[in-house]
């Protein structure tokens, strides 16, 4: 058991930051929205406060990109947009994640 | 760039919650360099706000449980494998929560600083880190320190005292200096006056003008001043070091009085 949960551990934390990506990659998009999109996606976010240090490290990284908008329901709001290395390594990440994919599907094929 | 933080109105127990979660955000993210705590505990607080935008007019503990509970424990967000070597070092001695021997760990090297000869210095200033270490853990864990606080507890108050007391009593210092037969020489060629008139008087300026740039450091610097003490002098705000100021400024002032005083009288 313990075998499992930490591979789905290192599984997860993985693809949170893809998935962040892609969220981002989309529209600009406001912290809590990109928490809201990936509660879409089970087994995903268990904690979901686990999105918003991931969000620091891609600011400091030059992945992602902020900006302050007046939002209608109150305060500003802190939105999110990639940039254009965000794109690429994005676009490379989601390439790679194809490949891989495709690969595990076939060996699982040829197993059945 | 700063964020406005929405309003929340919480019940008092809700607030206080809020408080203790918002503390263990940043003792869980201050450690780590690829995080920026501050701007990750406003992401939170606007989180938090957003989901209880429909909640009723004052927030109860319950409800704002409930959105912790989901945001997860803040010492889980980031990989331990991102942790410097010594954070990583304590977690793996540290194996459950109420655990010591971090506690104990401390005291031994405090304990261990006096019983030993020359080693004793390092060991006593390895105490030192460990006992700030231990307590951050703690905070990041949201775990109450309780009663390892006896053991957590003796090498900071020992080194604070010091060195509080070396930071404001150094110009005291001037008076084991005057006491020099070539210094009492050279100081009655500038006061003519006994050595026991000019004595108070030196020390006075230097005492009262040294306090107050201390008071303007910590002015300057209160974050600063809240971490070299910490976790005794949270409660320290710039009103507490203008206070200093003042003093230092007063004593200097009465002094300088007395200089003119004597000065004109002879």
């Amino acid at each position: 058991m313990d075998v499992s949960d930490n591979w789905t551990t290192q599984i997860r934390k993985g693809l949170l930051e893809l998935c962040i990506l892609n969220v981002v990659d989309r529209q600009r998009v406001y912290g809590y929205d990109i928490v809201k999109q990936l509660r879409g996606v089970d087994a995903l976010l268990v904690a979901e406060g686990t999105v918003y240090p991931i969000l620091s490290r891609l600011k400091r990284d030059g992945l992602v990109k902020t900006f302050l908008e007046e939002s209608p329901e109150g305060p500003a709001r802190k939105y999110y947009e990639l940039t254009k290395r965000g794109q690429q390594l994005l676009a490379e990440m989601n390439a790679y994640w194809d490949v891989l994919t495709d690969g595990i599907e076939t060996l699982r094929k040829e197993s059945r | 760039m700063t964020m406005a933080t929405p309003p929340l109105t919480l019940m008092s127990d809700a607030q206080r919650e809020l408080d203790r979660y918002l503390r263990r955000v940043n003792a869980a993210l201050r450690a780590h360099p690829s995080v920026d705590a501050e701007e990750v505990e406003r992401d939170i607080r606007g989180h938090i706000a957003a989901e209880l935008a429909d909640s009723p007019a004052l927030v109860t503990e319950a409800r704002l449980r409930d959105v912790l509970n989901r945001l997860g424990s803040p010492h889980q967000w980031v990989p331990t494998d991102e942790l410097p070597p010594w954070r990583k070092l304590l977690v793996s001695i540290r194996s459950a929560s109420q655990d010591w021997r971090l506690a104990f760990v401390t005291f031994a090297l405090f304990v261990g600083g006096f019983l030993t000869g020359r080693l004793g210095v390092v060991l006593l200033l390895a105490s030192i880190p460990m006992a700030r270490a231990t307590l951050a853990l703690l905070e990041e864990e949201g775990e109450t320190l309780g009663a390892r606080r006896w053991l957590v507890y003796p090498p900071l108050v020992v080194t604070y005292v010091t060195l509080l007391m070396a930071l404001f009593a150094a110009p005291p210092g001037l008076i084991v200096t005057a006491a020099d037969p070539t210094v009492r020489e050279d100081m009655r060629r500038w006061f003519p006056q006994p050595f026991w008139v000019s004595l108070p008087i030196v020390v006075g300026l230097v005492a009262g003008l040294w306090w107050a740039m201390l008071g303007l450091l910590a002015a300057r610097f209160v974050r600063w001043a809240r971490l070299l003490f910490w976790p005794f002098a949270d409660w320290f705000e710039r009103r507490h070091a203008i206070h200093i100021v003042r003093v230092g400024f007063a004593i200097a002032a009465l002094a300088a009085a007395g200089l003119a005083a004597v000065v004109w009288a002879s």
